[in-house]
């Protein structure tokens, strides 16, 4: 369906290099996305960009830990500089692990 | 009503010293509980304090930054050491103003989290061991409106506010086997430092238009307040824990 086709688009999904990040640049891929995938574990991106283009996809992985405003400059950069634009941002990037609140540090 | 009795509670109210914190503390008092009112700003403490005793209220007046830990333990330990106890803890003090997201630096945006978001933590988690010794404990976190509705110029308050709203549902089963019930409250327009101005001061007309469409068809003051927080406070509320209480006068409901 023409109302989805994302040919000649890039996006960025931070936390791209897995799990639920690298399905949502499937998804996006298969519609025609360019996909710049950003990650902090670089064994995780590569792995993720060969998945990627093996599936026939163009990817490119950008290292960067979006919690750091350089790094997130940088990737950006990096993605408009390889890819030629940004038009769509996947903040998919988190971690979670369970504490009890009384026993968290503010650290 | 015996349910609604505060008598012999101690209550901390951060941003105690002015605004929507003093129509919390006043309304506390008038259930009967002893009231530790927090704040960076030393005059408005007074001034305050002097207000919530002419009232004939039992206050300790607490100067403290809520962002920072080493203050929260510390206001911690003077309620502690002044009235014996903790029953009731309100997060209220905040900061807010407009700034266009694309414009904001991250150490504003850091600040804000802080004093808006991260407080609420420590200052809970501070509390907890005096709510275990009491048997039970209330937390009341003031969130805003703003977490219904959305704010171009907010984005950094609505994250934090949002923020304390959902905590506020975890905190609840967190701390629920302990007896300490956690709600929220969500103010809309309320007549203090924080209502929305216009350029040098003037009256922002975003106002007359929410109050025009508001179903109460005014803006709330201070003292609206008292209800909700004595009843989130007291007895009376033991089985409310984790909700999120809409208290704008009908302004989300137009808006």
């Amino acid at each position: 369906m023409k109302f989805f086709d994302l040919s000649g688009k890039v996006a960025i999904i931070t936390g791209g290099n897995g799990g639920l990040g690298l399905g949502i640049a499937k998804g996006l891929a298969k519609e025609g996305c360019a996909v710049s995938l950003v990650g902090r574990n670089q064994d995780k991106i590569d792995k993720a960009v060969a998945e990627m283009e093996a599936l026939g996809a163009k990817a490119i992985g950008v290292q960067c830990d979006v919690s750091k405003e350089d790094d997130v400059n940088r990737m950006v950069e990096e993605t408009a500089k390889q890819l030629g634009r940004v038009d769509i941002l996947f903040n998919n990037a988190a971690i979670s692990w369970g504490i009890a609140p009384e026993k968290m540090t503010l650290e | 009503m015996k349910i609604f009795d505060l008598t012999g509670k101690v209550a901390i109210i951060t941003g105690g010293n002015g605004g929507l914190g003093l129509g919390i503390a006043r309304g506390l008092a008038s259930a009967g509980a002893s009231v530790a009112i927090v704040g960076r700003n030393a005059d408005k403490l007074k001034v305050a304090t002097a207000d919530l005793e002419a009232g004939g209220a039992t206050v300790l007046a607490i100067q403290a930054d809520v962002s920072l830990e080493d203050d929260v333990n510390r206001m911690v330990a003077e309620t502690v050491g002044r009235f014996g106890r903790i029953d009731i803890l309100f997060n209220n003090a905040a900061i807010s103003w407009g700034i266009r997201p694309e414009e904001m630096t991250l150490e504003e945006w850091n600040m804000f989290l802080a004093i808006d978001l991260t407080s609420c933590f420590l200052t809970s988690k501070a509390c907890y061991p005096e709510f275990v010794k009491a048997g039970g404990g209330k937390i009341i976190n003031i969130s805003s409106i703003v977490t219904k509705l959305g704010h171009p110029k907010l984005v950094q308050y609505a994250a934090a506010k949002g923020g304390m709203d959902h905590m506020t549902q975890s905190l609840a089963r967190s701390w629920g086997p302990q007896n300490i019930q956690v709600n929220a409250v969500l103010p809309g327009l309320v007549d203090s430092e924080m209502m929305p101005v216009g350029p040098e001061g003037t009256r922002s007309p975003i106002i007359d238009y929410a109050i025009s469409k508001s179903a109460c068809e005014r803006h709330g003051t201070p003292d609206d307040f008292a209800g909700i927080s004595i009843l989130l406070s007291s007895e009376a509320s033991d089985f409310i824990t984790g909700s999120v209480i809409v208290v704008d006068g009908g302004l989300s409901l137009a808006i």
